[in-house]
């Protein structure tokens, strides 16, 4: 069993500065900004993918060992749903087959 | 991390939050059949900041003076509360709160600044070389170039001795925009009665000094830069300053004039009588002639102190 990450669409803004992302939540009018690692990463949520996937992404990218990497993933998958903006799915599946 | 602050961060997030706003008003005016050109931010972002870092704090907007009432009331729909800080008549500010603790500010314009020529006239000169520009999800319009360019110049004047941002907007303007361009915003400006402003809003930088001179903008303004450059500077003082700069009996006529005949809005905002229902409105309006004779000797009296030769 697998997390499915998926990030949350609706009522957010996306702008990059650089290499860094800032989301800005509609509904609570609050931001958050993700460094460049949490920046490569979010379009691969906003696309939907697997922890693992977003695990061995963060390991191509910069050459970490896995568990860097994936104390680096939950790090960052943590984060942002705390502040609301993920949708996980526990199952494995997709939730948006198309 | 990059290199950038947190107050950058912010400043990037407010602006993101600002367009969502622009985009909701501007939609939400359409709706009504109330167009409205956006200015500065985006426009001046997109144009003048390819590069980015431009960021911005609130929406500009500006309407016909006909439909500027219909427009104050679609924004109260949205949730914008009573205008604040309304104590100019060519614009409103409103205010929205936000669950982030920051409120998102609509400034509406009816006219800007400095323009001399009656709020109908101003808003057919500009309205009519509009462009568009995408805010979000939405095209929305925003003034051509030449009037941005005239707008800028005029904004830098507005705001000489707050930040350096509106002097770096113009300094980018004057760069940015064709000889050209500026021989038309030079052609507006001096339409709607605002050429010395324009000459001393450029006077500011010294490209655009240069530029004034090659334009043939005469700098008559060199009064209103000393008074406004001043730390002694208030309101009295520099309008008197701006009556003495008046290029014409005309423009001395309005400038006397339009300050008595601000609306209800503007009225409500600055005398605490006119909140006391219509008969309290109606007392102010009739005080109103009083209250600005009694700043012009205070008003006379700070201007020469400032311009006294040291």
């Amino acid at each position: 069993m697998t997390d499915f990450i998926l990030a949350r669409r609706d009522d957010l803004e996306a702008r990059t500065v650089d290499s860094e992302l800032v989301l800005l939540d509609l509904r609570t009018q609050t931001y958050m900004s993700l460094n460049k690692t949490g920046a490569e990463l979010w379009p691969l949520m906003v696309e939907g993918s697997e922890r693992p996937a977003l695990v061995e992404a963060l390991r191509t990218r910069h050459g970490l060992t896995r568990e860097v990497a994936e104390r680096d993933v939950d790090a960052l998958v943590a984060q942002l749903a705390d502040a609301g903006l993920l949708q996980t799915e526990h199952n494995g599946a997709s939730p948006d087959p198309e | 991390m990059a290199g950038h602050s947190q107050a950058d961060l912010v400043a990037t997030a407010v602006s993101m939050a600002v367009d969502h706003v622009t985009t909701e008003v501007v939609g939400a005016l359409r709706r009504e059949r109330i167009t409205s050109i956006l200015l500065k931010g985006p426009s001046v972002a997109q144009w003048l900041y390819p590069e980015g870092g431009r960021t911005y704090g609130d929406t500009d907007l500006m309407v016909s003076p006909a439909d500027f009432t219909r427009a104050t009331g679609v924004l109260t729909g949205l949730g914008f509360g009573d205008p604040a800080h309304a104590a100019v008549d060519h614009a409103h500010t409103y205010r929205r709160p936000t669950p982030g603790g920051y409120p998102l500010c609509v400034d509406l314009h009816r006219t800007l600044p400095y323009f001399t020529a009656p709020p109908p006239e101003v808003w057919q000169a500009l309205s009519s070389g509009t462009q568009t520009m995408r805010v979000g999800d939405l095209e929305v319009e925003v003034l051509g170039v030449p009037e941005r360019c005239l707008h800028l110049a005029m904004h830098a004047l507005q705001h000489v001795f707050e930040a350096q941002g509106p002097c770096e907007d113009l300094r980018r303007a004057v760069h940015a925009a064709s000889e050209e361009q500026w021989v038309h915003a030079a052609g507006v400006g001096r339409a709607l009665g605002a050429e010395d402003a324009l000459a001393a809003g450029l006077c500011l930088i010294p490209e655009g000094q240069a530029l004034s001179t090659r334009l043939g903008l005469t700098s008559r303004r060199r009064g209103i830069l000393r008074i406004a450059a001043s730390p002694e500077a208030e309101g009295p003082a520099y309008q008197m300053q701006r009556f003495f700069d008046a290029s014409s009996p005309g423009e001395r006529l309005r400038l006397l004039v339009n300050p008595l005949f601000v609306s209800p809005t503007v009225m409500r905002q600055v005398s605490p009588l006119a909140r006391r229902g219509r008969i309290g409105l109606s007392l102010a309006y009739a005080a109103r002639p009083f209250v600005l004779l009694r700043r012009i000797g205070p008003g006379l009296a700070t201007r020469r102190r400032i311009l006294k030769p040291r």
